[in-house]
């Protein structure tokens, strides 16, 4: 058979062979991976990226944000723990976190840390988004997380894994009657945000794509937006929750980050939540959830 | 769920229900009580930024590298993975001082307006310029 090559195909079956085992190896890390260990990972993460403003230009952010400082935390901080201090901590605890050595002691590492940057030097890194990381947070250094890969470990991080899906939702759905409290419908936030200039909270992509139906799909959007805070957050207290509530909440929180301009801190901490949602098949023993 | 060995979770859950709750809770207490504490959270200064109820007049800045309108993230070095531009305009909202931040760390010359935008009818009004030249912002 003409360019037929034996040797060739011997070397690219044990290439093939090769990748195939590497891949092998990590569908087995992956599949031990709790849901739990993957939201920690995707928090940790999230917030390490956040906080980059001060590991990259820590003397910017200097002069403009005394206004904004916690007065309490900067009565007593400023001359006994300095800024670098407080950035090598939280990023420590950020790696002793993901690597999985200890979430509780990362957790406490981040808390401390990072609250006591933000709270003396906000400005660069404000968002609500971080209220909620303080939750997070503190649970995760209350009652502990998950170990390592392995599955068993996962089942001591059962208690912190609903106490987090279970304070978003709580969050989630406060935010959704605080909307309504504001007349959210007589108001019209969401066509409002769709008049907002380029370069400002919204994606550009978005002012654009609904140039010409501002009006009916801001009515949609803003409907939609208390619909989902007021209605799914409840779901997720339910016994069984389905994969389809995990799907909607994810939906959700990516359809947000994809049209106005919000932090990713805000999809790692309230947007991933929605991987703690769906039961997985190795959790089915456990008794108490939610 | 046994209320007892869970004793410590129902206590959290009941924190966080508090603070989700104080936005009303906060408007209860008279503002000359409130006040001196404000500065101790800013978790309850800056936690009417939810979206609820948006300004019909949007003041924000735009920034023109000559005669080319820029985004802020063009001018502005400091990282924001993403939201760069809401970083820059929100900052500069809540602290007119980050603008000599901004333009002390860009190395780059340009000029900026404060405008306000009546987003009922999408009307830009210039209320202030500046400009940064050589690290330094003028007016």
């Amino acid at each position: 058979m003409d360019g037929w090559n034996p040797d060739e195909e011997r070397r690219s079956a044990w290439h093939m062979g090769r990748w195939l085992l590497v891949a092998n190896r990590y569908r087995d890390v992956l599949a031990n991976l709790s849901r739990m260990r993957i939201y920690e990972i995707i928090f940790f993460s999230g917030l390490a990226i956040h906080f980059a403003p001060f590991l990259l230009g820590l003397k910017r952010f200097t002069a403009s944000d005394s206004a904004h400082g916690v007065m309490l935390v900067k009565a007593i901080l400023p001359a006994v723990v300095p800024s670098y201090v407080c950035v090598g901590l939280g990023y420590a605890g950020c790696v002793v976190a993901v690597s999985g050595i200890s979430i509780r002691m990362g957790a406490c590492l981040c808390l401390i840390a990072f609250q006591t940057l933000w709270a003396r030097n906000s400005a660069p890194v404000q968002t609500l988004a971080l209220c909620h990381s303080w939750n997070v947070l503190t649970i995760l250094s209350l009652w502990g997380g998950t170990r390592g890969v392995r599955l068993k470990s996962s089942m001591l991080a059962a208690k912190s894994r609903r106490l987090v899906v279970i304070t978003t939702a709580i969050g989630v759905f406060f935010s959704g009657v605080e909307k309504l409290y504001s007349g959210w419908f007589s108001s019209r936030p969401m066509t409002l945000l769709l008049s907002f200039p380029e370069g400002n909270l919204m994606r550009n992509w978005t002012l654009h794509a609904f140039r010409r139906y501002r009006e009916e799909f801001g009515l949609a959007a803003s409907a939609m937006t208390v619909v989902f805070e007021l209605s799914v957050p409840p779901l997720v207290l339910l016994p069984r929750v389905g994969a389809w509530v995990a799907a909607m909440w994810l939906a959700f929180f990516v359809a947000v980050g994809l049209m106005i301009e919000v932090p990713l801190l805000f999809l790692t901490s309230y947007g991933a939540v929605g991987i703690l949602l769906a039961r997985h098949s190795s959790e089915a023993n456990e008794k108490s959830w939610p | 769920m046994n209320l007892r060995s869970n004793l410590s979770s129902v206590a959290w859950l009941c924190l966080v229900i508090v603070a989700a709750l104080e936005q009303r809770l906060i408007k209860l207490v008279p503002d000359r009580v409130w006040s001196p504490f404000a500065h101790l959270m800013p978790g309850f200064q800056f936690g009417y930024v939810m979206f609820d109820v948006i300004p019909v007049n949007l003041p924000y800045y735009r920034m023109w590298l000559g005669a080319r309108s820029v985004p802020a993230e063009t001018i502005d070095a400091n990282f924001a993975f993403a939201y760069s531009n809401a970083r820059f305009q929100i900052n500069a909202m809540l602290e007119p001082a980050y603008l000599r931040d901004v333009c002390r760390s860009s190395g780059k010359n340009f000029e900026i307006e404060r405008v306000v935008r009546d987003l009922k009818t999408r009307v830009d009004t210039v209320t202030a310029k500046a400009s940064c030249s050589d690290g330094r912002l003028e007016p």
